[in-house]
């Protein structure tokens, strides 16, 4: 057995101990499910895969050598790159694990009908994952600089000359106004000043 | 008149500084996951829009979502974009009374036909119109009247976005959201109980800049805000995973901050933005003090089975889980693959379709 399989049965041992010891019971079990790993991977030195359960289906990755997680906090979230995006995954600790982080794809798992439905969500999950993507200028929102603007405890660095923009008169007479763009503005024309006439 | 003066203008007049604008201007690029260097964009449409009339009704509320509001301590975004809005009519923060005011409202609306923002917060009775009434007209007539030359319809608080707490089993004032009277206009509800401050400003400072509203999901309520669950965002989630959960509220497990699922958490059935945005100026939000999720940005949270019992089946879903039944055999591929797209395709295409036309008569 190679290291990687022996890696992905650990994960799932644990996970079915986590059924039996801990979940009994629990009313958000989805009793059609049982627990099945599948996608397990190295990707950039850590193994990552799925890991499927009654109560969740994670993206789990464990850290690779070199690689010190003990000092991060638990729960806190970290980004993990892959080709098709930028994923943020959870730091956990789950006993017989060790440290690892998790990127949570569906809980609960009440949407899926049956073991094979869940497979196929994750197996569409892993067809694209490590499919090359083109990566625009438009990431999705972080919502943790936005938290942290929102509470006032960063404010982005922004030049304040740029404000200066946001001052001067529109171009008279105003593109804008005289409605002569006529075309759908994009976000990418927005960031080049089409929204001030200066395209 | 409202529309006479420009946000910059009303803006410099009462002293804004640079700092405090630029510090919004950021807030709103990062609320539309745009780069830094949109914010001397955003600051340009923004100080170019006029500063857009909005006309508050309140009705079956508690005047929490209000209070919500007004109670987010200043400095802050909120206030920011708060005094800079012609705020033309509002119960409970306007000074005229009587006649006086049901004046006001129809002047706003007379002046600003087609332009102005309605933001509802309350349910509206519909057993009895007469179990509601402002100055004497029925809640469901005023909304009809005032939202029929509103540009857009902002549903604040659960009861405006779900029928809320009025609704709750056995609904004796037959109470419904606003959803369920105006089917053509653009309606955004900003469900919570109360919500939270800074989505219902995130909303105006999305319209005032791109003209249009942002994207919503299946309930009408803002993406960025509500695209995540409640259980997803949780720091305590690690335990979840693992299985440990705290059974009382001083229980070991409740000290070692384990799940509060057990006891009630809703969590896995909410979505909302508390554990970013948090309460009480940034200090914490409910998950955080101790106490589970109860759900109430969520449809008919109230009669949900009790705040204090674990659910088997997310409330909202289950229509859902109905829908992906039926479709499950041809779609489950796409379904999947969609997941690796998600979001920022979906935010793509939203914003592509802002034009011009739009941002001009916007406001």
């Amino acid at each position: 057995m190679s290291g990687l399989e022996a890696k992905e049965r650990i994960i799932g041992q644990t996970f079915e101990r986590i059924l039996r010891e801990q979940m009994q019971g629990i009313p958000l079990l989805n009793h059609r499910l049982r627990v099945e790993t599948l996608g397990f991977q190295e990707w950039r030195g850590r193994v990552v895969g799925i890991v499927i359960t009654p109560w969740l289906m994670n993206l789990v990755m464990l850290p690779g050598e070199g690689d010190d997680w003990e000092s991060l906090e638990l729960g806190d979230k970290q980004p993990q790159e892959f080709p098709s995006t930028t994923y943020r995954f959870m730091v956990n600790e789950i006993d017989g694990i060790g440290r690892c982080q998790t990127h949570s794809l569906y809980s609960p798992m009440h949407e899926f009908l049956s073991q094979e439905h869940a497979l196929a969500a994750a197996r569409g999950f892993l067809d694209t994952l490590m499919v090359e993507r083109e990566r625009s200028e438009e990431e999705r929102v972080d919502e943790a600089l936005l938290g942290r603007i929102l509470r006032g405890e960063e404010t982005p660095e922004v030049e304040l000359g740029a404000f200066d923009i946001a001052e001067q008169e529109p171009p008279a007479p105003c593109a804008v106004a005289q409605g002569r763009i006529k075309a759908r503005l994009s976000r990418r024309d927005l960031l080049r000043g089409a929204l001030v006439g200066e395209v | 008149m409202a529309n006479s003066k420009t946000l910059g203008e009303s803006l410099r007049r009462h002293g804004v500084t640079r700092r405090g604008f630029l510090k919004f201007c950021s807030a709103t690029a990062s609320l539309m996951a745009l780069p830094p260097t949109m914010v001397p964009a955003i600051a340009a449409a923004l100080e170019r829009a006029k500063r857009p009339s909005v006309i508050w009704l309140s009705f079956q509320e508690c005047t929490g979502c209000t209070e919500s509001l007004t109670r987010s301590h200043a400095p802050t975004v909120e206030s920011l974009i708060f005094d800079h809005v012609s705020l033309d009519y509002h119960h409970t923060l306007q000074v005229a009374s009587g006649e006086a005011a049901e004046a006001a409202r129809e002047a706003a609306m007379h002046e600003n036909q087609g332009g102005y923002l309605l933001v509802v917060d309350g349910s509206i009775p519909l057993a009895d119109p007469g179990y509601s009434t402002i100055a004497g007209i029925s809640n469901v007539d005023m909304l009809r009247e005032t939202a029929a030359g509103a540009a857009a319809i902002i549903a604040v608080g659960t009861c405006a976005a779900f029928g809320g707490l009025p609704k709750a089993d056995p609904n004796p004032t037959g109470a419904v959201p606003v959803s369920e009277i105006i089917r053509d206009k653009p309606i955004v509800n900003v469900s919570g109980c109360p919500p939270i401050p800074v989505v219902i400003t995130g909303v105006l400072a999305h319209f005032l800049t791109f003209g249009a509203l942002p994207e919503l999901d299946r309930y009408g309520r803002p993406m960025v805000f509500y695209g995540q669950s409640i259980h997803d965002r949780c720091y305590r989630r690690p335990f979840y995973d693992k299985g440990l959960f705290a059974e009382t509220f001083d229980d070991e497990g409740a000290r070692k901050g384990w799940c509060l699922y057990k006891m009630g958490c809703k969590g896995p059935m909410t979505y909302n933005a508390c554990a970013t945005a948090k309460w009480n100026n940034g200090t914490g939000w409910p998950v955080e003090a101790g106490h589970g999720c109860l759900g109430c940005s969520e449809p008919d949270f109230w009669d949900a089975g009790g705040f204090y019992n674990a659910l088997s089946i997310p409330t909202s879903d289950v229509t859902g889980t109905v829908v992906t039944g039926a479709v499950a055999g041809a779609a489950l591929g796409a379904a999947a693959a969609l997941l690796n797209r998600g979001t920022q395709g979906e935010a793509r295409e939203k914003h592509a379709t802002v034009t011009v036309d739009d941002l001009e008569k916007g406001v």
